[in-house]
């Protein structure tokens, strides 16, 4: 996802896991503003938005609070897409889904992106658990080693992974994916 | 000129729309924290005046701080300026002028280089040192100017009398052009998939 991400100007990482940071175990993002609480995203958008900034790249990473998660992760939706023009990157999105629901301003982000001028990226180690609209939806997938069952069978039914591709899931090495781009046409993406 | 003025309302609209949901989010999460350094955010520092009417991001928006990239570029032609006369040396307004565009360049292929490396500060230590080494020593002083006349394509026009491999073998420390080793770049350890969204 990263190695996407270094050309756009405008992004917000929603950092659920916590895998971004600049502490012990953590993926650092040079060139990003790190932020934890909803209310300063939102004022820090908006100064960017009215400043005219000509680059805005911020890791949002929601920190246990009161709030409500969904809450929370519906705003950030909503942000952007009132922001507009930008990279919504969501690292395991299945935590806002269920198999067959997403939030109405995720969906929102999902299937009316070009109005927004949204780009959506997603990833998810829970195939599985992720809305089958956003599989379906999505231009294009890079699919990592897979073994359980029903992750594959997701990949399989929504993904639209070729049977030859899916074949190749189960037995992929450390940091390889396959990679089935928006005409259909797959490959093995090696880092 | 109608396109425009519809753009120019359009972006107004839209401004006013992220300032409508801003406000909804501090009535509902409440307002801002005041502005403390969090964990893993940057310290405030000051930063080189970048001139009237130039709207600059936050600092943390730079990969190399912004004086940095310009004491550097000031660094270098000043280098040159000892060789080639005072004309080389950099202006306070050309250094001005200069530093955006390295900055932006900086800024574009720094983290490709070394975003995801697990040694960056420490290539980056390595390019910033030896370019400091190179600029002071007398062979890296002859590197710099060979490369520079290699570009500007002084070199074409004399004989090769001078004596490059001399000057590796006095050389040191290279100008940091072994760092781009650094650029294996992995994916993040939340593997998965990634995909922009798609419309029906």
């Amino acid at each position: 996802m990263l190695e996407k991400l270094w050309s756009a100007l405008f992004v917000v990482i929603y950092n659920t896991a916590g895998d971004f940071g600049n502490g012990p175990r953590q993926k650092p993002l040079p060139g990003f503003h790190f932020i934890f609480d909803i209310s300063t995203l939102a004022e820090w958008m908006l100064t960017a938005r009215r400043e005219n900034w000509q680059r805005m790249r911020v890791c949002f990473t929601p920190l246990r609070s009161k709030n409500d998660p969904l809450e929370v992760f519906a705003s950030v939706c909503r942000l952007v897409q009132d922001f507009g023009d930008c990279v919504l990157a969501v690292d395991e999105v299945w935590n806002f889904q269920t198999p067959s629901s997403s939030p109405h301003e995720l969906r929102e982000s999902m299937l009316q992106w070009r109005h927004y001028g949204l780009c959506l990226m997603w990833t998810a180690q829970i195939a599985q658990a992720v809305d089958k609209k956003l599989l379906t939806v999505s231009t294009e997938l890079y699919v990592g080693r897979l073994n359980l069952e029903n992750d594959l069978e997701a990949v399989r039914r929504n993904g639209g992974l070729p049977q030859q591709a899916l074949n190749e899931v189960p037995n992929l090495p450390d940091w390889n994916f396959i990679h089935r781009m928006e005409n259909g046409t797959w490959k093995v993406v090696k880092p | 000129m109608d396109s425009q003025t519809s753009s120019v309302e359009t972006g107004k609209q839209s401004t006013a729309q992220l300032q409508d949901t801003v406000a909804g989010i501090h009535e509902k999460f409440g307002a801002p924290p005041p502005a403390d350094p969090q964990p893993g955010q940057q310290q405030t520092e000051s930063r080189v005046d970048p001139g009237p009417g130039v709207v600059e991001p936050p600092l943390d928006h730079d990969f190399i701080p912004r004086d940095t990239v310009r004491e550097l570029l000031e660094l270098f032609f000043s280098s040159l300026s000892k060789r080639h006369g005072s004309h080389w040396k950099l202006s306070g307004d050309e250094s001005r002028a200069l530093t955006p565009v390295t900055v932006d360049m900086v800024n574009e292929q720094g983290p490709r280089l070394f975003g995801e490396s697990d040694n960056r500060a420490l290539w980056i230590f390595m390019m910033v040192m030896g370019t400091f080494i190179a600029v002071r020593s007398e062979a890296g002083g002859r590197l710099i100017e060979w490369i520079m006349d290699t570009i500007t394509g002084a070199n074409k026009s004399k004989p090769r009398t001078d004596k490059p491999a001399e000057e590796k073998k006095d050389s040191t420390q290279p100008a940091g052009g072994s760092t781009t080793g650094a650029g294996s770049l992995a994916f993040s350890d939340s593997s998965g998939f990634q995909a922009p969204g798609k419309q029906h």
